[in-house]
């Protein structure tokens, strides 16, 4: 039961998600994914300890019920963020699938195809309606919040010895 | 006597134990992907010789490893983001010329069309998923499509087909 009443309160964060996408997409999709699917859970809980006796949940099953749904919703904005904007990988797959049937493709025509610049300026132009970096005389910087989450990765990749610097 | 909430926290603990074997794994063999792998399995395993040690309710096992194949998932794309998202790689570019600042020419040439591309497929090649025959990439796995098909599955339903035509264009 409570992972049919977790799964149903998923279900309708997402139907809540794709209502509001359709009526107006929002600017910062992360934030309004994360206050969509938490301000569901929240209203959920709310429900829950003041309507006690419509599940019979503990604060045990309350918890987990928690942990699994923010598992899944961290799993889905993950998702969601792939589904946003075309991921280079996926597109040189479909690409080389379409071209199949002439015996695949050379790296030249890969290239015409794929428009990179296309998808790193389209990156750029999203980090700077995020607040991630702005610009100052034809030059980018790193904002406040993009300094805060550049140290975070470059940290990271040195504690979990990832070598490289990614891309 | 079952301490409920060591089943409720499960997939916390085991999330810990997933992050401390990756970290031990890579610092000893300098090999990311065992180590990703190594903390992955570990994690589950505990997870299931915790669980039918103390409890045996079925709901509870279902909860409890879909709550840590979650968490896990999500700190496998935290280490992912770092080796191949393009946003990550800008935004480290910046943080390394934070005085001086880049042009978009300058970021464009740091990071080719040509190397994004070279990067993705040998990565797609390491996988198994192309190989290159007679100078020609040929796609070897359908994975990449099934997962390309739910993305454009999951666009439809999200933005609709007008604005799902203008995000591909």
């Amino acid at each position: 039961m409570l992972l049919f009443t977790t799964m149903s309160l998923l279900f309708v964060s997402f139907i809540l998600h794709v209502l509001w996408w359709r009526i107006n997409m929002p600017h910062r999709s992360t934030i309004a994914l994360l206050i969509c699917f938490f301000g569901v859970l929240i209203l959920a809980i709310l429900y829950l300890c003041l309507f006690p006796s419509t599940f019979d949940y503990s604060l045990i099953d309350i918890s987990k019920m928690i942990l699994l749904y923010t598992s899944c919703t961290f799993v889905y904005i993950i998702v969601y963020s792939a589904v946003e904007d075309q991921s280079p990988t996926l597109a040189i797959a479909y690409y080389l699938k379409k071209q199949s049937h002439a015996g695949g493709c050379d790296d030249n025509s890969l290239n015409n195809f794929l428009k990179a610049d296309a998808a790193i300026r389209r990156r750029i132009f999203s980090m700077e309606k995020s607040g991630f970096i702005q610009k100052n005389h034809d030059h980018w910087f790193l904002t406040k919040k993009g300094k805060f989450f550049a140290s975070i990765f470059d940290y990271s990749a040195k504690i979990f010895g990832l070598r490289g610097i990614g891309g | 006597m079952q301490n409920p909430w060591l089943i409720t926290l499960l997939p916390i603990l085991t999330l810990s134990i997933n992050v401390i074997s990756q970290l031990f794994v890579v610092h000893l063999t300098r090999r990311i992907g065992l180590s990703i792998t190594t903390g992955l399995i570990t994690g589950f395993i505990v997870n299931v010789i915790v669980f039918f040690t103390v409890s045996t309710n079925f709901e509870n096992t279902c909860i409890d490893l879909i709550s840590y194949i979650g968490f896990s998932f999500s700190y496998w794309t935290f280490l992912n983001l770092n080796i191949t998202a393009l946003r990550i790689r800008v935004l480290r570019e910046l943080l390394k010329e934070n005085k001086t600042g880049l042009t978009t020419e300058t970021i464009l040439q740091r990071y080719s069309s040509k190397e994004l591309i070279n990067r993705r497929l040998d990565r797609l090649k390491q996988w198994g998923h192309i190989i290159k025959k007679d100078g020609q990439w040929i796609l070897q796995s359908n994975k990449l499509l099934f997962l390309m098909f739910v993305m454009l599955l999951l666009r439809h339903i999200i933005f609709g087909k007008e604005k799902t035509r203008k995000l591909l264009a």
